[in-house]
C-alpha cells in the first residue's frame, strides 16, 4: 500500500538530499565530475562574508517573521471564530494572499512598495510636504535602504499566513462552547478567558506551528526575496541562506559550495526545531497537557 | 391538594423565592421557544424541570444562567433581578450536561476555577477540597478530568457548582451521560446532598423517575409552556393535564373516551370527557366474566419487563395497557375480561385535555 509513496520518497526525495549531502564534500560545476575536497567549502562558509550576512539575515527574519505570522494568524482566528455578520468575507481576506502565486505576489509586492509611485509610499506621504510623511521625516526606501528592504520582505511574509490562520481558525472552533459559557458564568471576561482557557487548549497547535513556521521561514524568505529586492539593496541586506544556496547552485555553478551551505542551513533547522521542541515541552508541563 | 408554593410571592420581586421567573419569553434562531413563563423556586427547594426534548427546558435553564437571553419578563434571583446582568453577575452555577471541565487543568484547579480572582490561592485550594469531599470526590484533587471516569467527572462538575456557594444551582441533565445502575446511585447522592446543603437547586431532565425521585416539586415544560407545577405526589396522583398523565408513568396512563366501554361506575356517558387510568388499575381476568362493571377484551402484545408485563389489550375498537405481574400475564391472542379499579382514576376534559376536578 505505502510502496508508491516509499519510491517516491526514496527517488525523490531521500536520494537526492543524500546525493546533495555528499556533494557538500566536493567541488562541482556541473560540467567536470564532482571532486572530494573534504570539508574546504565548509571551511570557506565560514570565512565568507557573505554567508555570514545571509546567516543573520535569515535569523532576523526568522526572528521577526515567524511570532508576528504566528500572533497575526491568531490574532484573526479569534476575531473571526464565530458566527456573525460579514465573517466569511474576512475569513476568505485573510486566507486570499496565501493564494496567489509567488511570483505573481511578488511583482504585486514591487509595486506596492515602489518609492515614487507605489500606493504605499504614497499613503504614508498623506499630509506630508515636499515627498516627507506629516511627522516630516523621509518614508521608507523599501527597495534601496537595507533595513528597510529587510522590513519590507517581513511585511511581505506577513500577509501570507492564510494556511496557519485556517489551521488556528478550526482549532478554536473545535474548542467546546460549554467550556466559555462555564467561565462566562464565573465570571471570567476576555483577557482571563484568553491566558486560562483558549490559549493552554490551542497551544499544542500554536506550538506545532512554531515549529513548522521556524522551519519553513528559510524557504517563505526565498520569492520575496529573489523577485522585489534581488538579495540587495548593498551590502546583501536581503540575501537569506536560501537565496544564497540558489545563486551559489544555479547562477555561480558552485554546487559543492552550495550543498555545504544547505548542510549548514539543515543542522540549524534542526538546532532551531530542538530547543523550541523543549520549550514547548516544558510549557506542556506547566499548562499539563 | 398538598402544600405547594406561592409562586404569586414572586410578583413583589422582593419575595423569598431563590428564583423566580415572570412571564419569562425567549426564543432561538428567530422562532419563540418559551412562551412567557411564570415559575418561582423557593429558597432551598430542589425544583425538578421535567419534559420532553424540546421542551424548552435546556432554554429555561439557560436563560436563567444568561446564557440566552429573554426577550420578555423578568429572572429574579435571590430578591435581586438579574434579568439583564451578565451570567457572572447573577450568582449562579452551573453543572453542564457534558460537564465542561477544564481538560488542561487538575480536578483541584476545576474546582477552583471560579475562585481564583478574588480569592487567595491558599483559601481557595481549601474550599475546592471540602467541595470535593463533599460529593466525594476528595482524593481526585491531582487527577485530570481524562484520567476520570463518568460518575468522577460529574461529582467534579458538582463539586466545581457548589464551591462558590452561590444563590442557585442549575443541573442541565447532569444524569443523562451515566450508565443506569450509576444514575440511579448519583440520582440519591444528589438528594442526599441537597438536603445537607439546602441549596436552592432547578434540575433539568426528561426523565419522569429521576423528577419523581429528585423533585420536592416537578415543572412539567412542554412546547414552552408549563403544563404543571407540584410535587411528585401531586403530579403522580392528580396530574393536570392528559399530557402529564401520559408522560409520567411507564406505560403510559389509559385514556379512553367518556361514552367508551370502561369507564366508572355511576357515571353517564359523556364524550366531552376521557377517563384516565394507569395500567396498575386494570385487572384482567380469564373468561369473558362481566363482574366489576368489566369488558371483554383481545391481548395484542405482552412486554416482559422484568417482574412485570405489560399486556397491550383492545377493548372494542380502543387499545388499553395493563400492567401485571410477568408470572400471570396473558397470552397474545387470548380473550380476557378487562375491569378497572376505579379508585385510582381521572377525568379530563376531552377538548382542552384539562382535568375535572375528582369527584
Amino acid at each position: 500500500m505505502l510502496a508508491p509513496y516509499v519510491v517516491g520518497l526514496v527517488g525523490l526525495v531521500l536520494l537526492p538530499a543524500a546525493v546533495t549531502l555528499g556533494l557538500a564534500f566536493t567541488e562541482y560545476d556541473l560540467i567536470r565530475a564532482p571532486e572530494w575536497i573534504g570539508l574546504r567549502n565548509l571551511d570557506d562558509l565560514l570565512d565568507d562574508r557573505i554567508f555570514r550576512t545571509a546567516l543573520t539575515n535569515s535569523a532576523v527574519f526568522a526572528l521577526f517573521a515567524v511570532p508576528a505570522r504566528l500572533l497575526i494568524a491568531l490574532g484573526l482566528a479569534l476575531l473571526l471564530h464565530r458566527r456573525m455578520a460579514v465573517v466569511g468575507t474576512a475569513r476568505t481576506a485573510a486566507a486570499l494572499p496565501t493564494a496567489v502565486p509567488e511570483i505573481a505576489y511578488g511583482l504585486l509586492w514591487l509595486w506596492l512598495l515602489n518609492p515614487l509611485y507605489g500606493p504605499i509610499n504614497q499613503v504614508l506621504q498623506l499630509g506630508g510636504q515636499n515627498g516627507l510623511t506629516v511627522f516630516g521625516r523621509t518614508p521608507p526606501q523599501w527597495l534601496t535602504d537595507p533595513v528597510d528592504a529587510q522590513a519590507a520582505i517581513i511585511v511581505m511574509s506577513l500577509f501570507t499566513m492564510g494556511e496557519t490562520f485556517i489551521i488556528l481558525l478550526a482549532v478554536r472552533r473545535a474548542l467546546p462552547e460549554e467550556l466559555y459559557e462555564l467561565a462566562a458564568l464565573e465570571d471570567a471576561t476576555g483577557w482571563d478567558v484568553f491566558r486560562r482557557i483558549t490559549f493552554p487548549l490551542m497551544a499544542p497547535a500554536l506550538g506545532l506551528l512554531l515549529l513548522r513556521d521556524t522551519i519553513a521561514s528559510f524557504q517563505v524568505s526565498l520569492v520575496p526575496a529573489l523577485v522585489v529586492t534581488e538579495g540587495g539593496p548593498p551590502p546583501y541586506a536581503t540575501t537569506y541562506l536560501s537565496l544564497f544556496v540558489y545563486r551559489n547552485a544555479f547562477e555561480y555553478l558552485r554546487y559543492g559550495y552550495a550543498a555545504a551551505a544547505t548542510l549548514v542551513m539543515l543542522a540549524l533547522t534542526l538546532v532551531a526545531v530542538a530547543l523550541q521542541w523543549r520549550f514547548i515541552r516544558r510549557a506542556q508541563r506547566v499548562y499539563g497537557l | 391538594m398538598s402544600a405547594r408554593a406561592d409562586p404569586e410571592g414572586a410578583e413583589s420581586g422582593t419575595s423569598p423565592a431563590g428564583l423566580a421567573l415572570q412571564g419569562v419569553r425567549a426564543a432561538r434562531g428567530g422562532v419563540e421557544v418559551l412562551h412567557g413563563l411564570d415559575l418561582a423556586v423557593v429558597s432551598g427547594e430542589l425544583l425538578v424541570v421535567l419534559g420532553p426534548s424540546g421542551g424548552g427546558k435546556s432554554t429555561l435553564l439557560r436563560v436563567v444562567a444568561g446564557l440566552e437571553p429573554a426577550t420578555a419578563g423578568r429572572v429574579i434571583i435571590a430578591g435581586r433581578d438579574v434579568t439583564r446582568l451578565r451570567p457572572g453577575r447573577r450568582d449562579v452555577s452551573m453543572v453542564f450536561q457534558s460537564y465542561a471541565l477544564f481538560p488542561h487543568l487538575s480536578v483541584a484547579d476545576n474546582i477552583a476555577f471560579g475562585l481564583v480572582r478574588d480569592t487567595p490561592r491558599r483559601v481557595a485550594r481549601e474550599r475546592a477540597a471540602r467541595a470535593a469531599s463533599t460529593v466525594g470526590c476528595g482524593d481526585l484533587l491531582d487527577r485530570r478530568p481524562d484520567q476520570l471516569s463518568g460518575g468522577e467527572r460529574q461529582r467534579v462538575a458538582l463539586a466545581r457548582a457548589l464551591v462558590r456557594e452561590p444563590a442557585v444551582f442549575l443541573l442541565d441533565e447532569p444524569l443523562s451521560n451515566l450508565d443506569l445502575e450509576l444514575r440511579v446511585e448519583t440520582r440519591g447522592e444528589l438528594k442526599a446532598l441537597h438536603d445537607r446543603v439546602g441549596a436552592t437547586m432547578m434540575h433539568v431532565t426528561h426523565d419522569q423517575v429521576e423528577a419523581l425521585v429528585l423533585g420536592d416539586r416537578i415543572a412539567v415544560l412542554r412546547d414552552g409552556r408549563l403544563e404543571q407545577v407540584a410535587t411528585p405526589k401531586e403530579i403522580w396522583r392528580a396530574p393536570a393535564t392528559t399530557f402529564v398523565a401520559r408522560f409520567v408513568g411507564t406505560p403510559p396512563m389509559n385514556l379512553l373516551p367518556g361514552d367508551g366501554p370502561l369507564r366508572p361506575p355511576h357515571t353517564t356517558a359523556d364524550p366531552g370527557r376521557l377517563v384516565g387510568f394507569r395500567p396498575e388499575a386494570v385487572r384482567l381476568a380469564a373468561g369473558s366474566g362481566e363482574a366489576g362493571g368489566g369488558s371483554v377484551g383481545t391481548v395484542e402484545r405482552v412486554d416482559v419487563v422484568g417482574e412485570d408485563a405489560h399486556a397491550y389489550v383492545r377493548v372494542g375498537s380502543l387499545p388499553v395497557v395493563a400492567r401485571v405481574p410477568a408470572a400471570g400475564r396473558p397470552a397474545v391472542g387470548d380473550t380476557l375480561a378487562v375491569s378497572v379499579t376505579w379508585t385510582d382514576a381521572h377525568a379530563f376534559d376531552a377538548r382542552t385535555g384539562r382535568r375535572i376536578t375528582a369527584r
